[in-house]
């Protein structure tokens, strides 16, 4: 097994949707690198890709072109019986714990599962262990008598995230798992991540539309527009010195809690392209205040800034 | 200044009988009291079950059986709606109040195009010839943002994007020109980018006018940039209200400051924990004192027993605590 390099390495990855005579462009070449135990944020609008991303690291969705490498392996092309050996080892937390949680299962036959199909552990060692992951995501044992009808939605989805972790993954998916979630609920399983990731050394792929939860959570951030990366670079690098200009208009349409805070709101002008169309050159040309003639005629590569940690694809910067 | 809106007193109960024929009563609002002067906005915050939608059902008169007012008064412009017949109470829904609600899907008809939405709510109140309220609703759209509005005029609600079909909504809600217009989580499930397009929408259309907006949210970051007052709402009171600057930046009940450091998701991620993680309470059975008493980290002998005072709807900043 590979011990030094990349846990996962997404190559530019593209992924057409067809139907209806029509191609919706959902990933127009992505590349995407995780370091095992690092947690990497993926951010952006609706339609942005972030989500058939995520899908595609899984094998839920098979790429039209480019390659997923997992821990050492090519499995782009995998069969689903092979795939499902790699399945304890990457996970998947979804947005709502309503929708992909069996209602007919009760909390603790749900954490259960997957220890039934990836471990050889004996029944009483399994039910061990399902309290034991209970207990770590601070579920009380009351509850895994219940069905999903009968609990709340943080309780659901901590019992989400107690089922990916109960066959110990390598890498986690989090598509916007607290995006449903009140504020206080939302605090609590962003600790509960936080502590996980240090005590499990734990790779995480964080896919939010919330900026906040991203830096929370996240050492890394990508900025995704229109099926590609726009910007990436650490944390700190995305938050204090955004250079995309689509970065910027994000970050400055994040509204503080503190009243006393006012950024200054750079203007969003017009919709998204359509992704049915791509345009030709940059895919923020349209709605960018500082475009050229040149931005709307090729396309534009991911470029790494003079630190070597920050790349961005914009040609005014 | 004038108040645009007066609300005393709410309180809104769920009766129903359980397995065994008892009576139940859930008590979801438990006195709600606010005030909205003319050209602001007011934000209510609170969790979900903390009575903020429910407030709004209960002041549109909306309600649904078993959910019953029991008591309260509410005053839009000096005229009592609660005691409003039907009838009349109808001619101001959609009229001088308008309403926004989260789902703009669910608030247009999707048999009928986006125009002739916009036309028949302009003459079921007002007489008014069909081509003067085709006029106004393509100026509408375009006061709202909406790009060709001409050609959106025939456009089928499923042909929106969820920005767009929001835009919609606040142009149905603005059309009869609303002197309260209430939005109900305008902006949650929007992309950032299209939330602060709708939020400055709201606000053009409010400050310095002789009409007001109730944004209802459980998003701190929205009340703190487009409103002026606030009302943060806990099991069905209002625990604490006042000016955004006042509230938002020294809190005095200590909900509102487990609020606001719930927001704070960097320090959540390391560790700390801003509210103790027990449920909201059973609204079957309130306890007799405050009803934050029993998540209270400041909680003394006598919040257990007596309610706190309820604050005075001034527009200073007040709280329901016995120790603020």
């Amino acid at each position: 097994m590979n011990t030094t390099g990349p846990l996962l390495t997404v190559r530019d990855a593209v992924k057409h949707f067809r139907g209806g005579g029509r191609t919706v462009h959902a990933l127009n070449g992505v590349s995407l690198s995780i370091a095992p135990g690092e947690s990497v944020g993926l951010v952006g609008e609706s339609g942005s890709g972030k989500t058939t991303l995520g899908r595609l690291i899984l094998r839920l969705e098979q790429a039209t072109s480019g390659s997923v490498e997992f821990d050492g392996h090519d499995v782009t092309t995998w069969r689903e019986s092979r795939m499902r050996r790699l399945r304890p080892a990457v996970q998947m937390v979804f947005q709502s714990p309503y929708a992909s949680l069996n209602p007919r299962m009760k909390i603790g036959a749900l954490i259960e599962e997957p220890l039934k199909l990836h471990t050889t552990l004996s029944k009483d060692d399994r039910k061990k262990e399902v309290r034991a992951l209970a207990r770590r995501v601070a579920l009380s044992e009351v509850l895994l008598e219940r069905h999903v009808n009968q609990a709340s939605g943080g309780q659901l989805q901590r019992a989400s995230i107690a089922r990916a972790i109960a066959t110990r993954p390598k890498l986690l998916v989090l598509d916007e798992p607290t995006s449903s979630l009140d504020l206080s609920v939302r605090a609590e399983i962003l600790s509960l991540l936080g502590s996980l990731k240090e005590e499990h050394g734990m790779a995480m792929l964080f896919i939010s539309h919330d900026l906040d939860t991203v830096h929370a959570i996240c050492d890394r951030v990508c900025v995704m527009y229109l099926g590609r990366i726009v910007e990436t670079g650490s944390r700190e690098a995305i938050f204090r010195a955004p250079l995309h200009p689509y970065t910027r208009t994000l970050l400055s349409a994040q509204l503080s809690a503190d009243p006393r805070v006012t950024r200054e709101r750079l203007p969003i002008l017009g919709e998204p392209p359509s992704p049915l169309r791509l345009p030709p050159g940059c895919g923020y040309a349209e709605r960018c205040p500082i475009a050229e003639t040149a931005c709307t005629t090729k396309a534009i590569a991911l470029t790494a800034k003079a630190d070597g940690d920050h790349s961005v694809a914009c040609i005014k910067t | 200044m004038t108040d645009i809106l007066k609300v005393r007193g709410l309180r809104t109960h769920f009766v129903s009988r359980n397995a065994v024929n008892e009576i139940r009563t859930a008590r979801a609002l438990n006195g709600v009291d606010l005030t909205l002067p003319a050209g602001r906005i007011l934000g209510v915050v609170g969790e979900t079950g903390a009575g903020k939608s429910l407030t709004v059902q209960t002041i549109l008169g909306t309600l649904k059986a078993p959910a019953e007012r029991v008591a309260g008064e509410i005053e839009l412009m000096g005229q009592r709606l609660d005691t409003m017949p039907e009838a009349e109470l109808n001619r101001h829904r959609g009229a001088t109040i308008g309403l926004v609600v989260q789902s703009p899907v669910t608030s247009l008809d999707p048999r009928v195009r986006v125009g002739d939405q916009l036309v028949r709510l302009q003459r079921a109140h007002r007489d008014i010839t069909r081509a003067d309220a085709r006029a106004r609703a393509i100026d509408m759209l375009k006061r709202v943002g909406v790009p060709s509005p001409q050609e959106r005029m025939k456009a089928w609600p499923h042909e929106l994007s969820g920005g767009m079909a929001q835009r919609v909504v606040i142009a149905m809600a603005l059309i009869n020109d609303p002197v309260l217009l209430i939005a109900d989580e305008p902006t949650t499930g929007l992309d950032v980018t299209v939330q602060a397009q709708i939020l400055d929408l709201i606000r053009d259309l409010i400050a310095g006018t002789d009409r007001g907006a109730i944004i209802v949210t459980h998003d701190l970051g929205v009340v703190a940039q487009y409103c002026e007052h606030v009302a943060v709402m806990y099991s069905g009171v209002v625990v604490e209200h006042g000016p955004v600057d006042e509230v938002f930046v020294a809190p005095r009940h200590p909900y509102t400051t487990a609020l606001l450091a719930a927001a704070d998701l960097a320090a959540a991620a390391t560790g700390r924990r801003p509210l103790p993680p027990s449920t909201p309470p059973n609204l079957y059975d309130l306890p007799a004192g405050c009803l934050f008493a029993p998540r209270c980290p400041k909680v003394q002998a006598v919040c257990a027993t007596e309610p706190p005072a309820k604050p005075s709807p001034s527009g200073q900043a007040e709280t329901r605590c016995h120790f603020a």
